[in-house]
């Protein structure tokens, strides 16, 4: 196991750990999102026309430090751009989604998820179903400078995720931060309390796809291919399931998506000889079925332990 | 027959297999309150029993098209009613009174873990389903079929006492339970009911476009949630007519789109389904009252 290994985890990581901390964020003000992929999959496509403008022969020359900053410029400006765009989206989505509660939210926004990668697949501007190749714009990822690529990755990653950590204890100290404990607990009551609860929502779910675009172009790129399979609801599961790991908390889901990602890579990684060897290829053989019955098992568990601790009153219920 | 009219069989027998499978999702609506999301891989599960049903009998029974049929139907539908009943024993039955979301999420973990366990079983490539030389065209097949299975659902509903009792489940099960009536009974039915409607869905869909692979449900299944949903859940005729107009769209968006745009054609149909739960989201045939079997 090398630096340059852990360090592109943490890259993958830091782009996953973004997209949960928002998710959650939206999750917390009683709007169940299950499109977050979608918006995620809005921001690479808004940095792949970004990056068309900015670099039209799709080759940026690296020769000099300028070029480097420069580039590293563009790479921030691509970032800044997807996440307003695709908070514009999340905005105009929010408000034409008003009057859709809970499950039928839900429904809504993985619809339009898949509306996304559908529009994607065919769009041969963006790339079509083949996918885009985005040019190396601050390091290039070859040869000695490999590792400076993933370190690169990994420090921007860490740093937009600290960035967003600390906004959101900061917003949970001030009374914004009531207001989203109060609407959760009770929107009625909160309503009733003075709290603006849709105000808060809309503004909210415009924030937290913002991130979601930016972690999107962060991803574009990071891998610097990106196909339209990758924004699917299979590859947005893990984050929901993290979300929904971390019960809602700031920390805890954070905690829950380190924890999981870091745990999925340790079963991946050929450690304990020939049964590590055997058990690393049906972990990313497995991957689904595995993430399907976590998924199953954090909405059965809680549930039967209540049955456990009070069968009567659930009988009776 | 003309072009129009081709589609317009394409579409009526492709929106009779949508309304067939979001009947099971608006039943199961009705009496639980709940978007069972693991119903579109009920329907992929009756597919593959219709697939292997045919492929046992059509050597068994040669000159028996019409009989073999009907027999792979029927193992279809009810191996998808006991797919549906055995998930709702083994995993919804512990959620009830837990939060719509949790079950939602529950129900999604059940469809992609049947969607993939069926990719490990039977592999993810796309197999052709058996040809069966019916006396009438597959298409035509699938709309008598819908026909029948609505008009048999509506008699079971309206007509029955069970029916009578299952949309009194849908409409107050304290009461219900407080009448001597074991509602959890009555969702087992529904969940029958349902899944047994998806086996019939399956199997058409595999005599009309001749494919089946694991992960077929997924995109039937949203739309036939969607229709759910429009139609107004738990209104079973609302399901009924939002399912048939949705495929006489499509088909005609298939047979009429230029061909650069025919690649977005399920963009446009989810768009068009977003478009009307936006402008209805208590469904076009709701009344904004409970809905109710």
């Amino acid at each position: 196991m090398t630096v340059e290994f852990f360090l592109y985890h943490a890259a993958f990581a830091g782009i996953a750990v973004l997209l949960t901390q928002s998710l959650n964020l939206v999750w917390r003000v009683n709007r169940f999102s299950l499109g977050h992929h979608g918006y995620f999959g809005i921001g690479a496509y808004a940095g792949v026309v970004f990056t068309r403008f900015s670099v039209p022969d799709g080759k940026w020359a690296l020769d000099t430090w300028i070029d480097r900053l420069s580039g590293a410029g563009l790479l921030l400006g691509c970032i800044g751009s997807a996440a307003v765009v695709t908070g514009f989206v999340g905005y105009v989505t929010i408000r034409l989604f008003v009057r859709l509660r809970e499950d039928h939210f839900a429904v809504a926004t993985l619809v339009f998820a898949e509306i996304v990668q559908n529009v994607a697949a065919n769009c041969t501007y963006v790339g079509g179903a083949l996918g885009f190749e985005a040019p190396y714009l601050a390091v290039r990822n070859a040869g000695a400078e490999r590792l400076w690529y993933v370190g690169f990755y990994a420090s921007l990653g860490v740093a937009l995720n600290l960035l967003l950590y600390l906004g959101i204890r900061r917003l949970d100290q001030s009374t914004y931060g009531l207001y989203i404990t109060a609407s959760r607990d009770d929107e009625l009551a909160a309503e009733l309390c003075g709290v603006d609860v849709w105000t808060l929502q809309r503004t909210v779910f415009l924030l937290a796809t913002a991130v979601a675009g930016a972690a999107g172009a962060l991803f574009l790129h990071f891998t610097s291919l990106i196909v339209p399979g990758d924004f699917s609801l299979i590859n947005g599961l893990p984050i929901i399931l993290y979300v929904v790991l971390g019960n809602l908390g700031p920390a805890r889901c954070v905690a829950a998506a380190l924890g999981l990602y870091t745990a999925y890579e340790i079963m991946k990684l050929q450690f304990f000889g020939l049964l590590g060897l055997e058990l690393g290829r049906a972990a990313a053989e497995w991957k689904e079925v595995l993430l399907a019955s976590v998924l199953i098992a954090a909405g059965l568990l809680p549930a039967l332990l209540q049955k456990l601790r009070c069968p009567r009153r659930e009988a009776s219920s | 027959m003309s072009y129009l009219g081709d589609q317009l069989i394409n579409g009526l027998s492709l929106g009779g297999i949508y309304a067939l499978i979001g009947l099971g999702f608006a039943m199961v609506y009705g009496v639980l309150r709940f978007l069972n999301f693991a119903h579109s891989e009920v329907f992929m599960v009756g597919t593959f029993v219709a697939y292997f049903s045919l492929l046992g009998l059509l050597p068994l029974l040669p000159g028996w098209p019409l009989l073999v049929t009907v027999a792979a139907l029927g193992l279809a539908g009810l191996g998808a009613a006991l797919l549906a009943v055995l998930i709702e024993r083994l995993a919804y039955r512990a959620l009830r009174g837990q939060p719509k979301v949790t079950a939602l999420l529950t129900a999604i973990g059940i469809s992609i873990l049947l969607q993939n366990l069926s990719i490990h079983w039977l592999s993810a490539h796309t197999r052709g389903f058996p040809r069966v030389d019916l006396p009438v065209p597959p298409r035509l097949f699938a709309v008598l079929v819908l026909l029948f299975s609505y008009a048999v659902l509506d008699w079971l509903i309206y007509r029955t006492d069970a029916g009578t009792r299952m949309r009194a489940v849908a409409e107050d099960p304290e009461t219900v339970e407080l009448m001597g009536l074991n509602p959890a009974r009555y969702v087992v039915v529904a969940f029958f009911v349902g899944g047994l409607f998806a086996g019939v869905a399956g199997i058409t869909w595999g005599l009309v476009y001749g494919t089946v692979h694991p992960q077929m449900g997924f995109y039937p299944g949203l739309k036939a949630f969607i229709i759910a949903v429009v139609g107004g859940v738990g209104h079973l005729k609302g399901t009924f007519l939002v399912g048939i107009a949705l495929g006489v769209i499509e088909a005609l968006f298939a047979g009429y789109l230029p061909a650069e745009l025919s690649g977005y054609r399920e963009s446009l149909v989810f768009t068009l389904l977003l478009g009307v739960l936006i402008w209805k989201p208590a469904g076009v045939f709701g009344s904004g009252e409970p809905p109710k079997v």
